[in-house]
């Protein structure tokens, strides 16, 4: 059966970081459905109730319309640092699984 | 025409700049090996640390540094809001997605992003390959145009408009075009390094300037609020569900974003996506959070309603900042950052599509054979036809470089990207669902563009510019792979690595 006839690298050896990273979705990997639906509630909350011109009202001693982004931007910042380390963690404990599974 | 030293001293920096980019591109070039895997995606081999610099060039451009503080005094804040919802759902599933890319793009030795594409699928190659390098010319074309709108605005502004936009843009797309024909991948990376740290440069100037006149961000951020501009700009004038779909549909379409899809190709292992993953997306805190922020509320608070008269909206930022630190050495390193981030995004762009048109359209889609000796010569004239193209979008811009992109430049990416990233977890999605999925995203894109709904937002629910064709060529994929006959089992265990 011919279904890509051009850049396949079939038969060659992979390294075992290719190897350790899933093809499928790992199970905690669904959380981030979750998270989907808590970064919807935010961005409902800001654009619905920050995004207003009100000088007399502040929040953290910011404008709302900032404060709002703010809080957008922080969500986005910890959750890469929280998830970098996740997920270095995993992979890198893949790839010991895998390279001692094969020298046994 | 009598030109001011200064004028001449931005029209120098420039070619300075441009220079030096040079020099890193002859030394790409003599590292640039043979082989089309070498030229386009440096061979896989570029460490974490480059491919930090690549990923954080590549999207800390003139859209963050210069495309939204203007957006910000132009359009209004929100638009700017938007961009930071969009990092939500990016940022949040850059790591599954992009390690995905990284294991199938090292298993299959891809060069292409439609190599990917046409791989899952499994059928209509040819066919598919010449709709995926349409589509992805038709985004890009349009995706540069928009960039040489802010690198020419802002140095002619930074001129005072004595040497015009429109010269600015010839030299411009001239030493693009000689730059980037020369040395492939491996020296744009190298000089995404170099305008990385020109632009971090220039970053930290800024930051430390604005604090120092404004005394501080909290007093910034209320001169600003409070200025005769603010009522006008703080205020929602979209719905609740434009900025959710561009959550959903925006910022995850970005992770197939063509050109990111090439530097997970060319990361040399894991860890390249992993640590390159994390600190561009630090950066982007600072060069997408931080600077447009400083800068959108300096010009509120600096200009109000009384903005400078500029040929276009975007140069308000070297505007702004020649009224804040006078014209001095400080500034031409300003400058040197926005020439650097201009660059680094078009230049990523034109090899992308030099690829695209080389190996999907002209080798692998139409079937004609072009030797190896004539392939940079092939290369090249694609580069100059596709950066010359790219100036119609430039020419007379009617919108800002913002909204030019919301409306007509990521949706199409939008209809690109959710397919494929359904189709890299599906694996029921079969060759007639791939396919066709891909045609009616992109017609119907067409069609309620410039067609049915000629006003942005392109469609009379509220929904961004890219939800509806992107939800079409969802159903279209998952209605026609269910009532045809699934992938071959083989098929698919070959395609994921499940079987050796």
């Amino acid at each position: 059966m011919k279904v890509f006839i051009t850049t396949s690298q079939e038969g060659s050896s992979n390294s075992p970081d290719v190897d350790a990273i899933p093809a499928n979705l790992m199970r905690w990997e669904y959380l981030l459905i979750a998270y989907l639906a808590f970064a919807s509630y935010l961005v409902w909350y800001v654009s619905e109730n920050l995004l207003v011109w009100e000088p007399e009202e502040s929040i953290w001693g910011l404008p709302k319309p900032v404060a709002g982004a703010l809080m957008i931007a922080l969500t986005w910042i910890i959750l890469n640092f929280m998830l970098f380390a996740v997920y270095y963690l995993v992979i890198t404990k893949r790839i010991k699984t895998f390279v001692e599974g094969g020298s046994k | 025409m009598n030109i001011s030293s200064w004028s001449l001293i931005v029209l120098s920096t420039l070619v300075a700049f441009f220079a030096l980019t040079l020099v890193a591109g002859f030394i790409g070039a003599k590292r640039t090996k043979k082989g089309l895997h070498e030229f386009y995606v440096a061979g896989g081999t570029l460490s974490a640390m480059t491919v930090m610099f690549t990923y954080m060039a590549t999207y800390m451009e003139a859209w963050e540094f210069v495309g939204m503080p203007t957006v910000i005094v132009s359009e209004g804040f929100e638009w700017w809001v938007i961009e930071m919802i969009f990092y939500l759902s990016f940022v949040a599933l850059f790591y599954l997605v992009g390690l995905r890319l990284y294991k199938l793009g090292k298993l299959h030795k891809y060069i292409t992003p439609t190599d990917i594409i046409v791989h899952r699928v499994g059928g209509f190659e040819r066919l598919l390959r010449i709709l995926i390098a349409l589509m992805i010319l038709y985004a890009t074309i349009i995706y540069i145009g928009m960039i040489y709108i802010p690198a020419a605005g802002v140095l002619a502004a930074a001129t005072g408009g004595e040497i015009p936009y429109h010269t600015f843009l010839a030299v411009y797309v001239i030493f693009i075009i000689i730059y980037i024909s020369v040395g492939g991948m491996r020296a744009v990376a190298y000089a995404d390094v170099m305008a990385g740290v020109t632009f971090v440069i220039a970053f930290l100037a800024m930051v430390y300037a604005a604090f120092a006149y404004w005394g501080g961000f909290d007093k910034l951020a209320w001169a600003a609020y409070t200025s005769d501009i603010a009522p006008e700009i703080f205020q929602k004038t979209q719905p609740f569900q434009y900025f959710w779909t561009m959550l959903i549909f925006y910022g995850i379409s970005w992770l197939f974003i063509p050109h990111l899809v090439v530097r997970f190709y060319a990361a040399k292992d894991y860890k390249g996506v992993i640590v390159g993953g994390m600190g561009s997306n630090a950066g982007f805190f600072l060069g997408a959070f931080v600077s447009p922020l400083l800068l959108g509320l300096s010009l509120a608070a600096y200009y109000g309603s009384n903005l400078p008269e500029v040929e276009v909206v975007e140069g308000y930022v070297p505007m702004l900042f020649m009224e804040l630190f006078g014209i001095g050495p400080l500034l031409v390193l300003i400058l040197l950052g926005l020439i650097a981030i201009t660059r680094s995004t078009i230049d990523s762009m034109l090899l992308l599509v030099s690829s695209i048109v080389d190996v999907d359209l002209i080798e692998r889609g139409l079937g004609i054979k072009v030797p190896e000796r004539s392939r940079r010569l092939v290369t090249t004239l694609v580069i100059i036809g596709v950066a010359l193209l790219s100036v119609i979008v430039a020419l007379a811009p009617e919108a800002p470089m913002v909204i030019i992109g919301f409306e007509l430049c990521w949706p199409a990416y939008s209809v690109i990207a959710w397919p494929t990233i359904i189709m890299l977890f599906w694996r029921r999605a079969n060759k007639y669902g791939g396919f066709a999925s891909y045609l009616t995203g992109f017609l119907s894109l067409l069609l309620f563009t410039y067609i049915i709904w000629p006003e942005a937002p392109h469609n009379p629910f509220g929904v961004w510019e890219g939800t509806l064709p992107t939800l079409i060529a969802l159903a279209t994929l998952i209605i026609v792979s269910l009532i045809t006959p699934p992938p071959p089992k083989e098929f698919i265990e070959k395609f994921y690595g499940l079987k050796k």
